[in-house]
């Protein structure tokens, strides 16, 4: 009886992952980490005229505004490196990785 | 006419005064020019009002002319004038200059605005506060279910509880002291709905789990992690976090919240933990070397004549990241606890007395190793297993019990329980090794009208003599499912309501004993058939 159920529940949780591949994709990670870490270098040694970036700068609701009020215009117009899309995915990780996120607790960990 | 032409001349000094103020050093030239010009025709004006002033005074032919021309160098001066004052319009309303500086004005009033309700907040809070709230109800079935009646034989019983409500309070706090000194807090409030009688042994270790009867909140963490400036160092201080480890966040739908694997140990603990980030050292992301020294049990009275033990545990743990697989994590640890506690104290329902304990119950070496996994090549799949071994070395006394006898007229001892031992099945003093398993899946389901809901399947088994029943403990669930000497099947699903901050989970969890034991692990272990079909719905509310 309780096989059974386990094998049923697996099948099912199979079944909705082929109906659904590829469904959550770390784009937005990616984009940021490969196209705004070109200007934002994460490594201080290499270019010190750019800040350092981490999506933990702003608060959500502050990259909301950000983007909305067209900040970025003022340092560089970044209309051209980036179609609507893979701004939407970058904002969206910079909003899923905002200070006021659920951040992870541990020993050690900041 | 002449007095034509001197309110004409008043307006052209006036314009010409404002427009050098104004205008750059090829303008001045330009205007000095004209008011060059201005003076001249202002001297020929007035040797031709002098003139008409004069009595009988005819206008010449001449002069006619000379008048004319006058005029004439008027118009052109005026023809100037407009061009100076169409380019002065020109620079106020079209300048890029001007464009930031009205942009500027504006961005300053509108943050002025905002700074002030921030500065005056900022200065204000020196905690962040994060809550989350949790209403959830519960319905049990239990099937055979093992108790002791009061003449302590063992008695099975069918019943159900069908509905159960509960409360769930937590506020987060922290505080960046200094750059390098982070305070951690949380404090904690669960209860049942309204009064009960519901009532458990209560150990720090499932503290989480227990609602509070009168629903006061007591301190789940409060600990300081120290980092070093120079090196990769930091400690942990206090009463740390050590409960609802990974991976609890998959079914918890959030962010890792706890040191240690689940499986490892689970509850709340105090003591200090000295953390060695080796990302440096080994080119591995997340890295981590961490030695634990806990102290769960103190006798405070020992001075009084009361001997027990104190339960002193160190922990060994490595973890990392694995190259290319963002947010896993993979773990191995070891920990050693000496002198496990004693049963002290047993539910007075039962009709059992505690008449003496032994100073200590058993020293216990625990092993663990952890794999997580988080959406797996880009497919929204997560994905853990988790396998801990224990080995009890016990002493060969046991905590003795007493049972109202009345034809002795008092209290009589009737049984010596040990670690999972006791004296009338003659296996006091053996020592015992147990095993566990805990793995799961969750899929992220990608319909995003639904706000991407969540699917997730766990199993876990725990064997007859593992110590899931106190070490494993802090589930914030009342039946502590990594508690149980046999198998646990669970499947949920999670519904996000308002993306962060608002989720609902609906699951059913199947609990199938192999062994019961109502003293938690002292005593032999009965065989069991016991089963407990557990469905529930909660409501989390995250801010």
């Amino acid at each position: 009886m309780i096989k059974s159920f386990v094998v049923v529940i697996i099948i099912i949780i199979f079944c909705i992952f082929l109906i659904y591949p590829n469904g959550f994709c770390t784009e937005g990670k990616q984009l940021f980490i490969n196209k705004c870490a070109q200007c934002h270098n994460q490594s201080k040694e290499e270019n010190q005229k750019t800040k350092l970036l981490s999506p933990a700068k702003y608060a959500s609701i502050q990259w909301i505004r950000f983007f909305k009020r067209n900040k970025h215009k003022r340092y560089k117009d970044i209309g051209s490196l980036f179609t609507k899309e893979e701004l939407a995915l970058i904002i969206n990780y910079l909003i899923d990785h905002a200070a006021d996120s659920d951040l992870p607790i541990a020993a050690g960990i900041r | 006419m002449a007095k034509l032409y001197r309110a004409s001349l008043f307006v052209i000094v006036i314009l010409l005064i404002f427009s050098t103020t104004q205008n750059s050093f090829g303008e001045k030239l330009e205007i000095n020019k004209i008011l060059t010009d201005q003076k001249l025709i202002n001297k020929k004006i007035d040797h031709i009002l002098n003139k008409f002033n004069k009595k009988d005074y005819t206008v010449s032919g001449e002069e006619f002319l000379a008048i004319e021309k006058i005029l004439n160098q008027q118009k052109k001066i005026n023809s100037k004038i407009d061009i100076i004052r169409k380019n002065l319009n020109n620079n106020i309303n079209q300048t890029p200059a001007n464009d930031n500086y009205l942009y500027l004005t504006e961005e300053i009033e509108y943050f002025s605005k905002r700074l002030d309700k921030v500065e005056r907040k900022s200065i204000l809070d020196r905690i962040k506060l994060g809550g989350e709230l949790r209403t959830r109800i519960d319905q049990y079935a239990y099937d055979q279910y093992a108790y002791k009646d009061n003449l302590g034989n063992n008695q099975e019983k069918d019943g159900h509880i069908n509905e159960l409500w509960s409360n769930r309070l937590r506020l987060n706090m922290r505080s960046d002291i200094t750059q390098n000194l982070i305070f951690h807090g949380r404090l904690s409030y669960f209860k049942l709905a309204g009064d009960t009688n519901y009532s458990a042994l209560l150990f720090d270790s499932n503290k989480p789990s227990i609602p509070d009867a009168s629903g006061n909140i007591h301190v789940e963490r409060a600990y300081v992690d120290y980092f070093l400036d120079t090196l990769p160092v930091s400690f942990t201080v206090g009463r740390i976090p050590t409960s609802e480890g990974p991976p609890s966040e998959f079914r918890e739908n959030t962010t890792r919240k706890a040191t240690w694997p689940k499986l490892f140990l689970d509850g709340e603990n105090d003591g200090i933990i000295l953390n060695i980030d080796t990302d440096n050292i080994t080119g591995l992301n997340n890295s981590m070397f961490r030695v634990g020294y806990t102290k769960s049990y103190q006798n405070f009275e020992n001075y009084k004549g009361i001997a027990i033990d104190d339960t002193r545990s160190i922990a060994f743990a490595y973890e990392t990241e694995i190259p290319s697989l963002d947010d896993s994590i993979l773990w191995a640890s070891f920990c050693k606890i000496w002198k496990v506690r004693p049963l002290i104290n047993v539910d007075p329902s039962t009709g059992f007395s505690v008449l003496s304990y032994p100073e200590s119950t058993c020293d216990v070496d625990l092993y663990n190793i952890h794999l997580q996994l988080k959406n797996i090549i880009n497919s929204g799949l997560d994905f853990f297993a988790s396998f801990s071994y224990q080995k009890a070395n016990q002493s060969d006394q046991g905590t003795i019990l007493g049972m109202y006898n009345p034809e002795f007229g008092g209290i009589v001892p009737v049984a010596e329980l040990g670690l999972f031992s006791d004296s009338l099945s003659g296996n006091l003093g053996e020592n015992r090794y147990g095993h566990a398993v805990y793995a799961g899946i969750r899929y992220k389901i990608p319909i995003e009208v639904l706000n991407f809901p969540k699917i997730g399947f766990e199993y876990n088994y725990g064997s007859e003599h593992f110590l899931g029943a106190i070490m494993i403990s802090g589930s914030g669930e009342i039946i502590n499912k990594l508690g149980v000497n046999g198998s646990v099947f669970e499947i949920y699903y999670i519904q996000p309501i308002i993306k962060k901050h608002m989720f609902l989970r609906v699951g059913g969890v199947y609990f199938d004993y192999d062994y019961y034991n109502p003293y938690f692990i002292w005593g032999s272990q009965q065989g069991s058939n016991m089963t407990v079909k557990n469905s529930y719905l909660l409501m989390d509310i995250r801010f």
